[in-house]
């Protein structure tokens, strides 16, 4: 057996201290324990989706098969619609609510995918805009609602929270983007939520919590 | 002959096991007995086998109306994992492992079967079997329920349902307690660290400070886990350690299945600071929860929802998925970790000389990555504790704090699970 002096305990069947992972003067050979094999009955949680992908291929193929046999010369492609609200909850279930990553991400692919699918249904809806002139920029004004709503409820890291700060920023700027490629008539949602977002983010710069504003003033020196 | 059933019904406190056990959260627990020389696996294989059918309520498969008799031969097996690996219990004809390793003969439970003290009283039987098989010499004294006895209905009763008034206790949802996070070690594993020590040695430690050894250890957890594992300037929450507490004390049965109840040991983050502030919250908790009233309360508590008639009427699919909700919503969030003193293990003074130490191990779950459990027997404690998450710090401080604080050498082994790379 050895002895660990940073750790003041002895250890048996071991070279290294297995609290500190410093070398020991004396070892011996690990009698106590076999070296493990993996449990057997683990397969089970990592599962593969391989029935919901067969039900979302299965649904979207009949769809478009049902779409594209009776649509005759004037019908749209309303299969697209079907696609589009699938490919959401795939993004929804395997990204935002099983995925460990970051909180402001999750945010940012839903907000992409949730402008994504309002344009598919506008554009076979009869292309009538309203998604650049009203639901989207509704939708960003929500988002940012949201992240509002997470970053004074959730504890976070500075990094988290600066991550939040630009989603918030990139949702108000978003409808914006809209109004320089000439697609909005309706200017004032689009403007309503680039100026939430400002405020939004002023507002998180300044009312920001002390360890923020600490972690910014040690790393940034402002 | 033992008087055989078919099927035993499941116990209260066990209808939370079977639909919340996953690989990640297997909710089985090992006790182990570490011999001074090597298991003979004939005579261990012989001894299970008059084990269990002292105990026939022990010997069964989770069947779709409760515990159901098994038929198939129970076979020893030689230690190739690690502790506490999940049940299928689709496929698996029992419950319950019998494994040996050179020096330790281990029994593992899946916890709906029985709780620490039932376990304990099987092991105790199983060794006592197998000192007997070799040939030694033992006085039971009275304290093992011997092969050769008869077995007694009351000994897989629901005392839940015995001792159940009918009363109501309201239910509260406590705040989120601090939660330990780490990297994770590979999946399909858990990692054990075992401290062993005198008890002597702890007693007056814990004597100084007008404390028993569960307070003490229970203290030294929470100032542990604020020393190693607080970022201060990020986490507010309560440190809330989960200790089950053994109805026995209160109620007296002689069940060997589940009768326990948890208590929630909380402590704010302010009090955690300091050791002497954590150890005058958790003796004041401790004292204060395990009062006879509030262990009735406890009880009300799991009796009034299970025995609902709401619920009883529910379809067995909804049943499941509620108590997985409750356990997440009511269990899981409400914890940093369980803390299990399992007590001192009072085994005849003739099979003292063949005993080295005791282990117990708890599992882990997803949300309290690290778990705590501890034991004694013939004046050696055994501190184990499991894992999914690589860091080290919180062990490393504990057992640093008892080596310096009791003045007893501290002698620690590990499974080495996920480690083996060179790192701690």
């Amino acid at each position: 057996m050895g002895k660990c002096e940073y750790c003041g305990v002895t250890v048996e069947g071991r070279a290294k201290c297995p609290l500190c992972g410093r070398k020991l003067h004396k070892s011996t050979p690990n009698t106590m324990y076999p070296a493990c094999r993996t449990d057997k009955n683990t397969a089970a949680e990592k599962r593969t989706p391989y029935w919901p992908a067969l039900v979302t291929l299965g649904a979207v193929g009949i769809c478009a098969w049902i779409n594209l046999m009776t649509r005759g010369s004037a019908g749209g492609y309303w299969c697209l619609d079907i696609a589009a609200i699938f490919a959401y909850l795939w993004v929804l279930v395997l990204h935002t609510v099983k995925s460990k990553t970051r909180g402001s991400l999750k945010l940012m692919l839903q907000a992409c995918f949730i402008i994504a699918m309002l344009c598919v249904f506008d554009w076979n809806a009869g292309r009538g805009l309203w998604s650049v002139n009203f639901a989207i920029p509704f939708a960003c004004i929500g988002l940012i609602f949201l992240a509002t709503y997470i970053v004074l409820t959730r504890k976070m890291s500075w990094n988290e929270y600066i991550g939040y700060m630009i989603a918030v920023l990139l949702f108000g700027q978003a409808p914006v983007m809209g109004i320089f490629l000439g697609f909005t008539h309706f200017v004032w949602p689009s403007f309503m939520a680039a100026g939430y977002a400002v405020f939004t983010f002023l507002m998180m710069l300044m009312f920001a919590n002390g360890r923020y504003k600490d972690e910014r003033a040690r790393r940034f020196r402002f | 002959m033992q008087n055989r059933r078919d099927t035993y019904p499941i116990d209260t406190a066990a209808k939370l096991f079977p639909p919340t056990a996953r690989p990640t959260n297997t909710s089985v627990f090992r006790l182990s007995v570490l011999l001074k020389e090597s298991v003979n696996p004939k005579a261990l294989q012989q001894a299970a086998e008059t084990t269990l059918k002292r105990y026939p309520y022990m010997a069964v498969r989770l069947g779709r109306y409760g515990f159901e008799q098994s038929d198939a031969s129970f076979a020893i097996q030689e230690e190739t994992g690690t502790p506490c690996a999940p049940f299928d219990s689709a496929k698996e004809p029992f419950l319950l492992r019998i494994l040996w390793y050179k020096r330790r003969i281990s029994v593992e439970l899946f916890h709906a079967l029985a709780d620490g003290t039932g376990g304990l009283e099987f092991l105790k039987t199983l060794l006592y079997s197998y000192m007997v098989l070799l040939g030694r010499d033992i006085d039971p004294e009275g304290k093992v329920l011997l092969p050769e006895g008869a077995m007694s209905d009351e000994e897989y009763e629901d005392s839940f349902l015995k001792y159940y008034d009918g009363a109501k206790a309201p239910v509260y949802k406590l705040p989120p307690a601090f939660k330990i996070k780490g990297g994770p070690l590979p999946a399909g594993g858990r990692n054990v660290l075992h401290g062993v020590l005198s008890v002597d040695g702890l007693k007056r430690a814990a004597k100084r400070q007008e404390a028993t050894i569960t307070e003490y250890l229970c203290a030294l957890m929470v100032y542990s886990i604020y020393r190693e594992c607080i970022n201060e300037s990020l986490d507010d929450e309560p440190i809330v350690l989960s200790v089950p507490v053994n109805l026995r004390g209160a109620f007296p049965t002689r069940t060997i299945r589940n009768f326990f109840c948890v208590i929630n040991v909380s402590v704010p983050i302010g009090h955690a600071k300091t050791f002497g502030g954590a150890l005058r919250i958790v003796k004041e908790e401790l004292r204060q929860k395990t009062q006879e009233k509030n262990l009735r309360d406890a009880l009300a508590q799991s009796c009034a929802v299970m025995e609902h008639p709401v619920v009883k009427a529910v379809p067995r699919f909804m049943r499941d998925a509620g108590t997985r909700f409750v356990f997440a919503f009511f269990s899981e969030d409400v914890k940093t970790m369980t803390v299990s003193n399992v007590g001192r293990i009072d085994l005849p003074s003739d099979m003292l000389p063949y005993v080295d130490h005791a282990e117990t191990v708890i599992y882990p779950t997803e949300r309290s990555p690290i778990n705590c459990c501890m034991c004694s027997v013939d004046g050696k404690l055994t501190v184990s504790f499991i894992r999914t998450v690589k860091e080290t710090g919180l062990m490393r401080y504990f057992f640093g704090f008892l080596a310096r604080e009791t003045g007893e050498e501290v002698t620690v082994y590990t499974n080495d699970w996920g480690t083996l790379d060179g790192k701690v």
